[in-house]
């Protein structure tokens, strides 16, 4: 006999409902933390589409494996966990360091909001995009996968560590130099 | 003022809140005093603004149903189907418990009633009805003893009994019958053993209690 959801239901009871094989529960889980996961996934591998596909492999692995999540860390960060090795894992087995592709570069640049409708405005920040972009190519994957996971997922430090599985001061020491690099490179291209 | 070369470092821990407080304190107080490091400091933080503009994220419309639908696929573990089965039991355990106890009534009450055990404490019924009888004797030797058969409401005394004790009533008109002097068990029981060969009688001491035994009348 399955009870209602309530839209506010606490966290411990939809884990506790979902190991107890309520789909809806489950789904309700994977809602409130898709975003964030697949933001992991595509700090990892930087590709949108591989991004999603290793995310949604997360939430399976992750219902899977419900009986033996104790709730020492966070559920969230035992799913970002998850995602993270599972994109290190596909990195890996590519062989490849997942820039954007060209044409996957450019959907995405052509999916940016605009909010005023300027064709200058927009140009502006078509160039910025691009720019950004070419700057994180610079970069390895593993200091792409921290600067990623802090500035835009919002991950504290100690959150990174865990998720990649590194020490906190590795976590600050690659940030540290993904920001110097970006930030000289950003100066080149705008010099250029 | 601490150099320029120890603050960088800390730089990107202070904007991201990460530092000690007494380290916070002394990069807030170097920032103020240093165009290069505020300088620096501002980049990042333009850094981090281009960066949330410039990675989109994918649209995941339908992303929850293909999570649910890879799971429905999945074979489900043993220890979750016992999960369910449990769960699914004890949701019509009430149920379950309250026929089972009407159940049980209802058979207890067919055993009593259709069953041998009911005609056993039929039986039980008979012996007690001897026992009775058997509870004639102590009364014997009391003075005011008024043999059953002659008795109102008297027992069903079968007809060797009652004809011995009829005949101990003749002789009692002669004084020598049931006579509080003589009326000890050990004679009347002689006298109705020998007068009577069907009718056992005997002593129980433990009980201080006579028994007569009486064959079966509708035989």
């Amino acid at each position: 006999m399955s009870r209602a959801l309530r839209p506010d239901a606490d966290e411990t009871e939809l884990l506790e409902r979902a190991r107890n094989g309520d789909s809806e529960a489950f789904g309700a889980l994977v809602e409130r933390y898709q975003r964030r996961v697949v933001g992991v996934a595509q700090a990892v591998v930087h590709n949108q589409d591989d991004a999603v596909e290793l995310a949604q492999e997360t939430f399976v692995r992750a219902y899977e494996n419900l009986a033996k999540f104790e709730s020492r860390s966070s559920f969230s960060t035992w799913l970002y966990r998850i995602a993270a090795n599972l994109s290190i894992d596909f990195r890996r087995r590519e062989g490849r360091h997942q820039i954007l592709r060209g044409e996957d570069a450019e959907t995405e640049i052509n999916r940016l909001p605009s909010p005023r409708g300027d064709s200058y405005q927009e140009t502006v920040r078509t160039e910025l995009s691009k720019r950004i972009k070419d700057a994180l190519k610079e970069l390895t994957p593993e200091h792409r996968a921290v600067i990623l996971l802090r500035e835009v997922e919002g991950l504290s430090y100690d959150e990174i560590s865990d998720v990649l599985q590194v020490p906190r001061g590795t976590v600050m020491s690659r940030l540290h130099y993904a920001r110097g690099r970006m930030r000289a490179t950003l100066k080149d291209l705008g010099r250029s | 003022m601490a150099r320029c070369e120890d603050m960088t470092l800390m730089l990107g821990p202070f904007e991201d809140g990460e530092l000690e407080p007494h380290e916070m304190q002394e990069v807030a107080r170097h920032l103020v005093g240093c165009i290069q490091c505020d300088g620096e400091l501002a980049d990042y933080r333009s850094l981090a603004v281009s960066l949330r503009g410039a990675v989109t994220t994918p649209n995941l419309t339908g992303f929850n149903a293909a999570v649910l639908a890879q799971i429905a696929e999945l074979p489900i573990p043993i220890r979750a189907r016992i999960r369910r089965y449990v769960t699914s039991f004890a949701d019509g355990l009430g149920a379950t418990i309250a026929t089972g106890f009407a159940a049980a009534a209802i058979a207890v009450i067919t055993a009593i009633i259709l069953t041998p055990y009911f005609r056993g404490s039929h039986f039980n019924f008979d012996l007690h009805g001897h026992q009775e009888v058997a509870s004639i004797a102590p009364l014997a030797s009391n003075p005011g003893f008024v043999p059953a058969a002659k008795s109102e409401g008297a027992l069903p005394l079968p007809p060797e009994i009652t004809t011995g004790l009829a005949g101990t009533d003749d002789l009692g008109d002669s004084g020598s019958a049931i006579h509080p002097v003589e009326a000890n068990s050990g004679t009347i029981i002689d006298r109705l053993e020998a007068e009577s060969p069907s009718v056992a009688v005997w002593s129980e001491p433990r009980s201080d209690t006579t028994v007569i035994w009486v064959p079966d009348q509708s035989r």
